[in-house]
């Protein structure tokens, strides 16, 4: 069965490139069909956003045992948002032996944007340009400053709080007024400092400003600290809100949910795109749509799930994959290690209405960055997350205070605004030999697509750097005059941190990468990669406003190429 | 403006629809579950009453029983299942200990270190995404070690093809011919653990860096003693 309309645009994902490849294509004349595998989102129905625990069954756990029956590997999923979240029983993937991958995924109109941690960084030429900094791997075929007007986009148009903070391993951006630090968080700030380190406010894509004329039905974030749940007033980006609505506006966009991309289909004489078969998720009828150009946006693992189902007589290791390097260099960032403790100076001290800033402070990188702050014993970097205060589940009690009733009550309280926690974002090398390939034991989905079998571990630069970490963590707090309750840590395992990047990478070399510089397939000129599977390294930060980014200068290239004739 | 949906054609096809995947938890020594076919919900178990190896492949094999709403209880008996993959677990591991049998030398004894954390889940009040540091464990070289793997690797999902099933002796409108089986360990009694800590020896021996055949053996006839009950 097909679609007999054949669009000028074809988009895989309506998370965050994706809907804003549908927001850019729009606005430049294209009728564009988003196909997203997900159910949609109707925010009054699917936000639970000021939804007390009392107003749900078993006090918002959710019944014994749930999370581990469907949502395994959903590490964010709460019983609060566990809808934004996949079914792991319907959505497997394999690994080998004593190797775990978790994978997060969000099959949703929207996609991860409902829940995303909103960290907003630019990255820098310290990060495009790592391999000529330090000889490790291969730099992006872009630098900084082709990419910087396209950052300052993004900023306008989704909304970032921060500060321009003058640093240029992390640079400054277009800012709306940065959220405050809490008490906890200046002192932390100043034991920072006092070991020759930095602590910022963080960058979130939240509007802690009067919302622009175009940022309609947005309002700004009133801190009720449950962003993960879904934000009822639009405070903080996401597709749902964002993107697919401008795009809509223009009467050139149309969105079918429930479309599970099987693959991609090519023309048997030219190999070029020419549309994708995919299934629909309730009625698991196959169909097919067609498209001029096909934007791939389903995230970085899904995106390349995809690509590697594409086999054809053209592209026989699937779709882009001459080089043969589609599905390699996966990385994530690594969290896991840190250190927590408490401010003495703070117990006791009434308890202000402060818990619900759903942001902290960053110590950004401080390794590595030039021949002064080189470490003898790893590559790259990484950056602290850290935060102050208690929410609403005081986790603290669990640790520091014991027992029941009247007296654990009062020391609850007697602690509320004194924990402090640092964790690590720590860049991971992008390597040949981690990677993604199809399950060669024929694994298949529900319905009945082929699964990923993932091969992903750290390397000793890792476990390095994650050990100056636990110790630099424990430094930080002792001079910040925390008492310290935990250190060090386990490092999560691989994909725990939801920053998974590369498998289809970008690059000037057809032999080694899968995308050129404008994340369009070296191998398919009508095939553009647009999310974070087009990263050639992690850097230390949060990809997703380079994603978004990216989307729009791929989106730019596109239009231009398409008038010319050349897709 | 709202966002236009698009419309596609109904399928008219009369050919049954494939069931691909089935997905149940381990429970005691069997794995049980439920699954939609022709818009109707059927539980079902999967009791395997012995295993082997066959071309170097776990074969479980035993009673699958369906509970249609319709039917009432179908059972097919001899029913095997071939381990085609695995899935490595992430969050709380098993709480390791001494098999009943007394014989496993893979399963270790539990500590209250261990058992401690089993118990304590990701820490996340303070901020999205921060994790817990609570259980410091340091490698030869003095650095932390990886969530879920090393001595606290386990396997999570156990995926099986079937062999093909008699639909309308089950009583299922779906084509069973290729169906798979992915079998949850997250175990809530001893039995159920047991077989974890099994299982996960058994895939480390047979598809680790250092494949085993010894352990293999040592493994598969410890959990058909478990599956004779």
């Amino acid at each position: 069965m097909r679609s007999a309309k054949r669009y000028d645009a074809l988009i895989i994902g309506s998370g965050a490139s994706g809907g804003m490849a549908a927001k850019e294509l729009t606005a430049r004349g294209f009728q564009v069909l988003v196909l997203e595998a997900g159910p949609p989102v109707n925010p009054a129905r699917d936000f639970s956003t000021h939804t007390w625990p009392y107003q749900m069954m078993y006090r918002g756990f959710g019944p014994p045992g749930w999370k581990l029956q469907e949502q395994w590997m959903q590490d964010t999923a709460s019983f609060y948002s566990r809808h934004f979240y996949v079914k792991d029983s319907e959505h497997p993937y394999t690994t080998d032996p004593g190797k775990p991958f978790m994978w997060v995924r969000a099959r949703i109109v929207g996609g991860k944007t409902l829940h995303w941690g909103r960290l907003s960084w630019r990255l820098s030429d310290l990060d495009f340009k790592a391999a000529s900094h330090d000889g490790f791997g291969d730099d992006w075929p872009i630098s900084y400053e082709e990419l910087a007007p396209y950052y300052d986009q993004v900023e306008e148009f989704i909304g970032v709080s921060g500060n321009a903070d003058g640093l240029p391993h992390v640079p400054d951006g277009k800012y709306m007024p940065a959220m405050p630090m809490n008490c906890g968080e200046n002192l932390l700030r100043k034991g920072a400092e006092k070991t020759g380190r930095l602590a910022i406010a963080m960058r979130v894509a939240m509007l802690t400003g009067q919302p622009k004329p175009f940022m309609k039905g947005r309002r700004k974030c009133h801190y009720c600290g449950h962003c993960g749940d879904g934000c009822d007033v639009n405070a903080m980006f996401n597709s749902v809100a964002s993107t697919l609505p401008v795009a809509a506006a223009t009467g050139r966009l149309t969105l079918r949910p429930n479309s599970i991309v099987r693959h991609i289909i090519t023309d048997t004489n030219t190999g070029k795109a020419t549309g994708v078969a995919f299934v629909d998720r309730v009625t698991r009828e196959e169909q097919e749509a067609y498209a001029r150009v096909i934007v791939v946006a389903a995230s970085t693992l899904e995106s390349t799930r995809i690509l590697l189902n594409s086999k054809s007589r053209h592209h026989p290791q699937g779709l882009g994959n001459s080089s043969g390097v589609l599905g390699h260099y996966l990385v994530d960032h690594f969290g896991g290690i840190g250190a927590s403790g408490f401010f003495p100076i703070l117990a006791g001290r009434d308890p202000i209405n402060e818990d619900g800033k759903a942001t902290g402070i960053f110590i950004p990188r401080f390794r590595n960055l030039d021949a002064k702050t080189r470490h003898p014993k790893f590559l790259r970097g990484y950056g602290f997350e850290c935060g102050s205060g208690t929410s609403m589940f005081p986790g603290m009690a669990r640790r520091l205070i014991s027992g029941f009733g009247p007296e654990f009550k009062k020391q609850v309280r007697r602690y509320y605004t004194a924990p402090v926690g640092m964790t690590v974002r720590a860049a991971m090398l992008s390597r040949f030999e981690n990677y993604a390939e199809i399950d060669p034991d024929g694994v298949v989905d529900a319905w009945g697509v082929p699964v990923l079998k993932m091969h992903i571990q750290y390397s000793d630069n890792e476990l390095e750097m994650a050990k100056d970490a636990a110790d630099t963590s424990e430094e930080i707090l002792r001079a910040a005059g925390a008492e310290v309750v935990s250190t060090g840590g386990q490092l999560t395992a691989p994909g725990r941190i939801i920053h998974e990047l590369g498998t289809a990478r970008m690059g000037n070399d057809p032999k080694t990468s899968v995308l050129n510089k404008f994340n369009q397939m070296h191998d398919v000129s009508n095939v553009f990669v647009t999310d974070g599977a087009a990263f050639v390294a992690s850097a230390n930060h949060n990809p997703t406003l380079t994603i978004l980014a990216l989307t729009i200068r791929a989106c730019e290239y596109l239009t231009g190429e398409y008038k010319r004739g050349n897709l | 403006m709202p966002i236009r949906i698009m419309e596609l054609q109904r399928n008219t096809s009369r050919a049954p629809a494939k069931l691909h995947t089935i997905h149940g938890l381990l429970r005691g020594r069997t794995f049980e579950g439920e699954f939609d076919a022709g818009e109707k919900t059927y539980r079902f178990s999967f009791a395997p009453a012995v295993c082997s190896l066959v071309q170097n492949k776990l074969v479980l094999r035993g009673r699958m029983t369906i509970q249609s709403p319709q039917s009432g209880l179908r059972q097919l008996d001899d029913v095997a299942a071939r381990l085609i993959a695995a899935q490595g677990g992430v969050a709380g591991s098993p709480i390791r200990r001494q098999l009943l049998t007394g014989t496993a030398q893979t399963a270790q004894t539990a500590t209250s270190d261990q058992k401690m954390e089993q118990e304590k889940g990701p820490e996340t009040e303070l901020q999205p995404g921060l994790h817990a540091f609570d259980s410091p464990r340091r490698d030869e070289l003095g650095r932390p070690v990886v969530e879920s793997t090393g001595s606290l690797a386990f396997v999570g999902v156990l995926y099986f093809h079937l062999s093909p099933l008699d639909a309308p002796a089950l009583g299922i409108p779906m084509n069973l011919e290729r169906v798979q089986l992915g079998g949850r360990l997250a175990p809530t009694d001893d039995t159920a653990r047991d077989l974890q800590l099994l299982f996960s020896d058994l895939v480390a021996a047979l598809d680790g860096e250092r494949p085993d055949e010894k352990a293999a053996s040592a493994s598969l006839e410890i959990i058909n003693r478990i599956l004779k009950g």
